[in-house]
């Protein structure tokens, strides 16, 4: 099977029965995928067959019956892994969470998401469950762990004694509720190189609740009215906004822009912040 | 730098947080405490981490 896209994300909708102070995606949205935004997600998936389609929101398992009537309706999915980021909520017992993950009409890698942020609303032995039950059913399952310091990779010894895992780490965005509450990770100087590389998001999509499909998955697009993103792939892929961020390294868009290049602060080594600023205080799309 | 202090800035360095320049600094400004908890996970042999990525989708990689 030939895969002409590598990774799909959808991101089904914004409700979540947490309220993390770092969550890129916000807390005040709650809408959900309508009927047409579903079917364009699955004309998507049956055209572009992508190796890896991941769901996201929000938090995935309140909308298992959106992401079933999704995967449902894909044409051929066996050679398409299918993966949930969550919250692990519903791990109260293996039990409980291998029912939750036998619910999903494929399902192949399970993402927890637990840092020091999920921690005030879920409890560690969620993630022991959580990881029982994926290793019960077959499914791979990983952590991923957000930090705004290194100094919190401390706190991934206690996942050592659960079992043998990969923990993501990943560094926090100042998105959403992360950026209203003053939470990014914190770098001690600017890091030239990254004038060198490119949107890291421009080999994936996602389709964004309420949006549309988008390379962008970070401040740009959950913040702003900026037209980043479209209705199909297809119209996504010959926009501005993609023709920029993949034919250009975000150094070439900086002096495309016309902004300052000189004594650039240190968050600005994060590939996220810098495009932010070269998308808000330029005229680059317009 | 120690060798010791080289070691963490490695550490970082591999996993994707900060540029050989930034761990150097970061490393340096570390009290002796916190760089004793930094190389107690550091030097757990395979039991660590992996770079995920600096975005929501980039976090997503085929474990």
């Amino acid at each position: 099977m030939s895969h002409s896209i590598k990774e799909l994300g959808v991101l089904v909708g914004y409700r979540c029965n947490f309220k993390c102070a770092h969550c890129c995606t916000g807390h005040n949205r709650s809408q959900r995928l309508a009927s047409d935004e579903k079917l364009a997600v699955i004309s998507a998936i049956n055209r572009y067959t992508p190796r890896t389609i991941l769901f996201m929101g929000g938090e995935t398992t309140l909308y298992t019956e959106d992401i079933n009537e999704i995967l449902s309706a894909s044409r051929d999915l066996s050679g398409s892994t299918i993966k949930i980021t969550t919250n692990g909520h519903f791990a109260r017992t293996v039990a409980s969470a291998v029912n939750v993950l036998k619910s999903f009409v494929k399902l192949d890698c399970v993402q927890l998401s637990y840092d020091r942020f999920h921690a005030e609303f879920l409890p560690f032995k969620n993630v022991e469950n959580l990881y029982l039950a994926s290793k019960e059913l077959g499914l791979r399952f990983c952590v991923i762990n957000t930090i705004d310091s290194p100094l919190e990779l401390v706190g991934l010894k206690k996942f050592w004694p659960i079992g043998n895992f990969k923990v993501l780490v990943n560094k926090a965005i100042p998105a959403g509720e992360a950026a209203r509450n003053g939470i990014e990770y914190v770098y001690p100087s600017f890091d030239s190189s990254v004038l060198k590389r490119y949107c890291p998001g421009r080999e994936k999509l996602l389709y964004v609740c309420g949006r549309g499909f988008s390379a962008c998955c970070s401040k740009l697009i959950f913040d702003t009215d900026l037209p980043l993103a479209h209705t199909s792939i297809y119209r996504h892929k010959r926009s501005r906004i993609y023709r920029l961020i993949s034919k250009f390294t975000l150094g070439q868009l900086l002096k495309k822009s016309g902004l300052p290049a000189d004594q650039l602060p240190p968050r600005f080594s994060a590939e996220c912040v810098l495009c932010e600023y070269l998308f808000t205080k330029s005229k680059l799309l317009s | 730098m120690k060798l010791n202090d080289k070691f963490l800035a490695a550490f970082l360095v591999s996993l994707g947080l900060f540029s050989t320049t930034q761990a150097t600094q970061y490393v340096s400004a570390l009290s002796a405490k916190d760089k004793s908890a930094l190389c107690s996970v550091a030097r757990s042999d395979g039991k660590t981490a992996e770079p995920a990525g600096p975005t929501m989708t980039t976090v997503n990689q085929d474990h």
